[in-house]
Parts: C-alpha cells; structure tokens; sequence
C-alpha cells in the first residue's frame, strides 16, 4: 500500500473515529515520554528529598511527592519507558510466536496441531497471573523475566486467534487458488492467508496490550519483577497505596492513571487499527 | 378483490455513505389464490419489498410514501405488536438457505409447535399432534420421527419444507416466498416449487415468489411484476410477459435467460449497469441502459401505460 | 488420437470414524472417463453427487485412493498432490473457482492475482516480461487495464469473474475446470461471461470440464455431459441427446426438474426424496434403487454397468438397454 494511500486511509479512519484520534494522541505523548523521558523530566526521579515527603500537589509539584520526596511527576515521565517497553516487548515476542504456532497448528492440523494444542492448554490451565508469577519466581527478579512470563501467559491467546483464522480461510477458494497456482503449503500461509489475519490479529494485539501492562504492572506490583528504586507504574501504585487512608492520595492516584490511561488508549486504538488495516474498508 | 396491496410504495435506507432509495412507488397487488412472481436482478428491491411488507425491515429504512393493505388492514400503520400477531398467522414468509433460516438448537417438531403456539391458540395437549400434521402437509416422510430432528440432520430439502411447514401451519392468507429455492438443486427445486404452488391453490392463499430465475417464475407464477432499480418496471400475466414483453428491461432479461431451447450466440447481456441508487436518478432508472431512450425519459416523470387491463408498464416507449 | 485427460477407476474414500469400523465415505467410486483435446464436457449432478470431490481430484487438490488421471498419457497421480504443486505439469490443469467461496483473496489486487501463478508455474520474475504477460491476460479477458490495481471488493461480480478466468488462464493450461464459474452471477452479465469462456477456449486451444448445477447453461456450453450419482457416473451422452432424450431414470429426473415456462401447470413426475447413505454402499446394487421410479430385483442384485446405448451414449441402468426403457419425458 503506498504512503498516500495510507495517508489517506489514516485520514479516512481518524475522520470517522473521534475516540480513535484520541487515543493515538494519548499514546503519542506516552510514547514521547518513553522515549524522552529522563530528559523532559522536572527532577531527577531518584532523588530523595526529606524535607518535601508527601508533599501536595502544587506548582512546584505538579503531581506532589512520594514518601521519600522524590517528584512523582518525574517518576511518572520516566516509568512510562520501562512499562511500554515491557508491555510492547511482551506482546511483540507473543504475537510473532502465537502467530507462527498458531498458523500451522491451523493450517496442517494433525500432529502440529495436536501438540501446540497440548501445549497451549497447559498453559491456560494456570491462573495466568499466577502463572506469571511462578515463572518470574523461578527465573529471577529482573526486567527480562518479566517480559518473559508476560509473553508465555499471552502466547494462547495469539495462538488459538491465529489457529481459528487459519482455519476458518483454509478452505476457501483463493487458497485452492493459491495452490493451484504452484505455491507450496508454506508459501500458501505465509503469502496468501498470513496477510489476511494481520488485520483482525493486530487488534487483538492491541486490545492485549492493556493487559499486558496491567501484567507488568500487577508483577511489580507484588514486588516481583522491577524493584526499588526504579520508576514503575505498577510499585508507584504499590508504594502509594499505604498512604490512602491517611488522605495522601495523590502517591497512587497519578501512577494509577497513568496506567488506566494507557490502557484506555490501547483498548481504543484497537478499534482504529481495524478500521485501517482492513483491505475492504481501503479507498 | 386483492388480498394483498402495495400502493405507490417508496422506501429509503439512511447509511453512512448517503440515502439509498431502495425502492420509489412500487405498486402490486396480489388476489386471493394467486401466485405473483417478482423477478429482479440484484439490487432491484425485490427483497426490501417483500421485507417492508412483512414489517421485517432494518431500523434504517424508511417508508417515504405509500400503503400497504392486506385484507384491508393498513400494514403501514400497524403498531409492532399488531404486527407481530399478523406474522405467522395472517401472513407469512419463507427464506433462502433454509438450514440457516431454523434455529439450529431447537428440533423442528418444537419449532412448528412454538409457531402453533403463539398464533394458533391452541391447547399444549394438542400441539404435537399439530406440528406432525403440518409437517404430513408438506411430505415429509415418516413426520412423528422427522418432528425429533435437528436442522442440522435435514437436507437442504426437507429444511425447506420444515419451513414452509411452519409458515403455512397457521393457515396465513399471504404468503411471501424469497428465494425458496436458490441452492437447491433442480430436483429438490421442482418437488419444493410444486409444493408451494399446491398448497397456494388449495389454501387460497395470496403467494409472492421473489426470485431471479425467471424461468422459474415462468413456470409457476400466474403474473409477473418484473423489477429494476427499485422500480417495478412491467406487470402481467405471464403469458403476456413472455410472449410480448413491453418494456425494455423485461425483454433484454428474457433474451439473456438461458432456456432450454437457448444457443449462446442467441443470448443477451444486457449493457451498462445499474445506476447508483445514493446520486441523483432520472426519473425512469432504466434510461442509462436502454437503446430506446430518448431525451424526454430523463426529464418528465415517468408515467405507467396500461397495455389491457392485467398488463401495466412504466416506460414511455413500450415495445408493441 | 490419445484423449488429453484419462481418468481410470478413479476413486475416493473418506474414513468414518463413527459408523463403525472401517466405514467409508464413497466420495467418488470406481470412475472412468476421457475428455478429448480441445473438447467441453459438462459435469452435472445433485449436491453430494462427487463433481466437488472431481474437481479437486482433478484439479490434483486432493489425492485419490485408487485410480489414475493421465494427462496427455503422462500419470499425474504418480505423485502426491503436495509434490505436484511444484512439477511441470502444474500448470496444464487450473481451475476457475466459485466466486461465492472468495476465490480470490482479498488482500491481493486484480494484478497480484493474475501475477501469482505467473511467478509461481513460469519462474517469471516481477520483470517486464511478468507485466507483459499480465496485461495480455486482462486484455484477453475483457478486463480494463484500470481495474488490475483494484481489490475484489471494488469490482464487481462480472469482473471478479473475469480475474478469476484471467487468474487460471495466464498459465495457458490444456485443461481448464470450471467449478460453478457463472452461478453467482446475474443473468445480465453470464451471457458475457459465457461468450468469453466460448471463445477463450478456441483461442487457447483448451478443454473444459464445466461442473454446474444449472442444466441450462451446461446444454449451452457443453458439447458432451457427464451425469453423477452418490460417487458414480450414470450417464455420458452428447449434450443434445442427454436434454432430449436421456436414458438413466436419474437423469431422465434432472432433465424433467429444468424449469420451463412451457409447461406451465402441468403435474409432472417428481423425483422425490433423498439419495441413500454414500457410506459404506453395497457394491452389489444400483445407488439409485429405491429413489427410482423404476426397479426390479435385478437392481438389488448387480451393480448396472456404464453400457453404450446410443452413439457415444453410455447409461448405467439394467432398463437402459431397450429404446422404450421407462417414461420418457421428451
């Protein structure tokens, strides 16, 4: 699809879906704070500070202070790197993988199918999250290995998404087609139904990706994962948390929107993204 | 005295690339006993007729102008909930792709008892005895065991005949076929086609057969309403339709029907295409495509020519 | 003269797993049949009759349990379908698909489509010699040079169906089958689309194996037809001697069902009812009893074989021999 057609779709799709336009606005600014974070930061987020502890939020704090002083703003800026990274690192891995697996479970049947099966209801048979846990347990406290446990809970979902698509297109005639045209099997999954599951796939990675956030979030939430003093949506929420009923509620209420907001986001994106990369709706 | 009328019906449907003028002053009407067929293309409006009269119509449409009466109750103006009692009792409607058309987790003996149920008044005793009955009425073999079945056990056929089972099982005085038959193959066509058409005629019952098969049309309806764009471009008889077409569109379709008797050299296409029902239309829909046309058929309103009494046209220049 | 295509006790058996130990499904059963270079044979016959399971057997879909198909007396079941997809005789056989069953895919425009085969069977290489190729196709079929960067959901029936013969015929194959090519289409546009297949097939000096379940249009294109039941062939007559006088009951059945403005109200016999179970059939006697309208103990006893009953007219019907053999409908 050339640049001006995808322009102009962008344009189609965005006139059409406020919401959407939003949400791309939202996560631009996130990514923007991803990206640029340490340096459009006001303070340092690790500096700790005694005399402003659990300060208001007033103009010199825009979103107040923690328990050790440190800028809340700040840490919020900065933690949206590692939270996106995790987040996008997670789903990206599991997408590729889901959709592999999931694609020739979905095209040969038999034996494939069988085992990715097999092995994806094995994972499902755990609570997730508490799968999660066991996984980052088991290998270590480190950023890594939460990206890893994000992306082995997220890997049935992608897999069996993929495997019902492939399936539901297997039969039809421009596979037939395909075939008849002299392309081999792989050939006929990766070049003729592949590109036809991107679209419905690509929403479901967005829509997945709130929830992977959550996930990260959740991980370090309960301390294991990320740990202190590094900026995070998930241990902000987790450290602020015990200042709630003392009437301190600006600890947690920032970090926990700044993940109700990316997640949101997301969620709307997925929508948008539909709309743009469905070649029916293409002008 | 017709049993169903449709007088000078126009219906739109708003979307969100503009207002399709679904159909503009459709006018038929169907007596008591008789099998009108209404034969179009797609995109001519034939099944947006037979929904609006059925009152099954999207939320987008909208009826702009015109009535519809069945034995003299104004459909138009009917509240939901009078309509609802009309469908199945009064009136009723079979569709394509019967197996679709059921409910798939519910056997068909349970399916006919619910429509007995809800119109035909009777005691719950006696509703199984009922639906075995209306299923004997269209041949279904062995009907006590075929009442136990899942749609999905049925053939294509007898799915069908489950339906007609249904729709004729409170007696209605209109019946409304779409496409009873497409996906059907020949043989199953034929027992169906008959079935209808024996059942019409013992029940006096007014029956409108939407199809594109004109032969199909030809074979088993009385009169012909042949539909174009959303208009009905000619009516008559169907000796009358077939052996002298009056309009332009009603001929070309007739010479692009393969028959029996059809050599492919000998077949028509007809040229152009259908206009966009969204943009500006001329008054007669059909001009864009007619080798007849004349500068006056874009500009003055379209009149309907009476030919004899069964046989009306719209078209300015009616073949003689 | 060896015919082009040759099928040989052709048959196919899907395993059922629950009627039962070793039950089988007779998709196709013991067929034998010979299409000539250049020839239009039609194939005909109700849903659940084996033209579906045909046209992939010989369109090398699909793999056969027993039986050959030789192609220019080469045996092209030699080999198992999946190698075949990248063997020089590939390309000699293609099938025009449905447009109901998306045949055409829509994240590929009208040019990748034809383009694909082309890349694939002849090696070209996105080059000029691929465009050329291309362009000469659309225009063979009638298909405006604007319309190739479009994607199916912007065309419309009519042209869809001339992508998809564009599609099959860019390879210039021996045999094309064609699988319902005109079925979702309005009767405006099939003369077109027929005329063109007419003439494509004398352009490209091309056989055709035309699977519809519209008698009509068979009778118009097909020079021979062929008439199947529950996996067997039942009668091959030229097309005119099948319409006017066919001699298999089945036949005779599907012949009398064609819709005919003339005989309007006339009660005609009905073929009614269902075919018996296609699993597991007794070898021993005709599918057909029991629906027929004719039967004798005969018909219970020896399966009716494929007999010459008139010049290039075969039936497979014990009653079939005698000139007056049942009502006939013509």
């Amino acid at each position: 699809m050339s640049l001006i057609a995808l322009a102009r779709n962008t344009g189609y799709a965005f006139g059409e879906n406020r919401l959407t336009l939003v949400a791309v606005i939202i996560l631009a600014l996130l990514a923007l704070c991803a990206i640029f974070g340490p340096y459009i930061a006001p303070y340092d987020p690790l500096v700790t500070s005694a005399t402003t502890k659990l300060a208001r939020p007033s103009a010199l704090h825009p979103f107040g202070t923690d328990a050790l002083g440190r800028d809340i703003l700040s840490r919020v800026i900065v933690a949206t790197r590692l939270d996106l990274g995790m987040a996008v690192s997670a789903v990206a891995l599991s997408f590729v993988l889901g959709l592999a697996l999931g694609s020739l479970a979905g095209y040969f049947g038999g034996w494939t199918d069988r085992i990715v099966g097999r092995a994806m209801d094995t994972v499902m048979a755990f609570p997730l999250f508490v799968l999660a846990m066991g996984i980052v347990v088991a290998l270590g406290n480190s950023v890594a290995n939460i990206i890893i446990a994000t992306m082995i809970i997220n890997l049935p979902f992608y897999c069996r998404f993929a495997r019902a698509e492939v399936n539901v297109r297997r039969e039809l005639g421009y596979v037939e087609a395909a075939r008849m045209g002299g392309n081999g099997s792989l050939r006929v999954l990766l070049n003729h139904i592949v590109p036809n599951i991107l679209p419905p796939m690509m929403v479901q990675a967005s829509l997945n990706m709130g929830w992977a956030i959550l996930n990260a979030a959740g991980l370090s939430f309960i301390g294991l994962g990320v740990r202190p003093p590094t900026p995070e949506w998930g241990i902000m929420v987790s450290e602020g948390a015990s200042y709630i009923i003392s009437g301190e509620w600006w600890a947690f209420m920032f970090p926990g929107a700044a993940l109700v907001l990316a997640v949101f986001s997301f969620n709307m994106l997925g929508d948008g993204l539909r709309d743009l990369l469905d070649p029916r709706k293409r002008v | 005295m017709a049993q169903l009328e449709i007088d000078n019906l126009s219906v739109e449907f708003r979307t969100r690339h503009g207002v399709v003028r679904a159909l503009d002053s459709v006018s038929l009407s169907v007596t008591r006993g008789e099998i009108v067929g209404v034969v179009g293309e797609s995109g001519s409006g034939k099944s947006v007729t037979a929904y609006t009269v059925m009152g099954l119509n999207d939320e987008a449409a909208q009826i702009t102008k015109g009535n519809i009466t069945m034995g003299g109750i104004d459909l138009l103006a009917a509240r939901p909930e009078a309509m609802r009692e009309l469908r199945g009792r009064e009136m009723a409607m079979i569709f394509q792709s019967p197996r679709t058309a059921l409910n798939p987790i519910r056997k068909v003996g349970k399916q006919i008892e619910d429509v007995l149920q809800e119109h035909a008044g009777l005691p719950s005793r006696d509703l199984r005895k009922a639906a075995i009955a209306a299923l004997a009425r269209v041949r279904i073999p062995d009907p006590e065991r075929r009442a136990e079945a899942y749609p999905f056990e049925l053939s294509g056929g007898m799915c069908q005949r489950v339906m007609i089972a249904m729709a004729l099982a409170c007696t209605p005085s209109v019946l409304i076929a779409d496409e009873p038959t497409t996906g059907l193959d020949v043989t199953t066509q034929a027992v169906i086609m008959d079935l209808i058409r024996d059942m019409s005629r013992s029940t006096r019952m007014s029956t409108l057969l939407i199809t594109h098969d004109l032969g199909l049309a030809g074979e088993y309806c009385d009169r012909i309403a042949v539909m174009h764009a959303g208009h009905i471009v000619e009516i008559a008889s169907t000796e009358a339709l077939l052996d002298r077409p009056a309009h332009p569109y009603t001929r070309q379709l007739l010479a692009a029907t393969p028959v029996p008797e059809s050599r492919l050299d000998d077949l028509n296409s007809i040229p152009g295409h259908l206009p966009d029902l969204r943009g500006e239309l001329p008054p007669c829909r059909f001009s864009g495509r007619c080798e007849r046309r004349q500068p006056i058929c874009d500009e003055a309103e379209l009149p309907w020519t009476e030919l004899s009494p069964a046989h009306v046209v719209r078209c300015r220049f009616p073949l003689s | 003269m060896t015919p082009l295509l040759e099928v040989r006790s052709l048959s196919k058996f899907y395993p059922i797993k629950r009627a039962g130990r070793g039950a089988r499904l007779h998709a196709v059963d013991d067929v034998d049949l010979t299409i000539g270079a250049g020839e239009s044979v039609g194939l005909v016959g109700e849903s659940g009759c084996g033209k579906s399971t045909m046209v992939r057997l010989l369109g090398r879909l699909i793999d056969p349990t027993a039986g050959q198909v030789l192609l220019g007396g080469e045996d092209l079941t030699a080999i198992t379908q999946a190698k075949f997809a990248s063997s020089a005789s590939r390309r000699r056989i293609q099938v025009v698909f449905q447009d109901a069953t998306e045949s055409l895919n829509p994240s590929f425009r009208a040019f990748q489509a034809i383009a694909d085969p082309l890349k694939r069977l002849l090696g070209m290489n996105n080059g000029a010699e691929m465009d050329r190729r291309v362009l000469a196709t659309a225009a063979l079929v009638g298909l405006p040079e604007e319309l190739l960067q479009r994607y199916p959901h912007q065309l419309s029936g009519g042209q869809r169906a001339r992508v998809g013969i564009a599609r099959a015929v860019a390879v210039e194959p021996s045999l094309l089958i064609l699988d319902e090519p005109t079925s979702a289409l309005d009767v405006s546009v099939q003369a077109v689309i027929l005329r063109l297949l007419a003439d494509l097939r004398a352009r490209l000096a091309m056989s055709y194996l035309f699977v519809s379940h519209d008698l009509n249009v068979v009778r118009l294109l097909c020079s021979r037809v062929v008439v199947m039941y529950l996996g067997k062939i039942v009668e091959i007559a030229p097309a005119e001697a099948l319409f006017t006088a066919p001699r298999h009951p089945y036949a005779q059945a599907l012949v009398a069902a064609i819709p005919d403005p003339a005989r309007r109200g006339e009660a005609r016999p009905r073929l009614d009812g269902s075919p018996t179970s296609p699993i597991d059939p007794d070898p021993n006697a005709c599918r057909f009893y029991g629906r027929c309208p004719k039967g004798a103990d005969i018909c219970t006893k020896a399966m009716p074989p494929l007999r010459a009953v008139g010049p290039d007219h075969f039936a497979a019907c014990h009653f079939a021999l005698s000139p007056h053999g049942g009502t006939d409908e013509r």
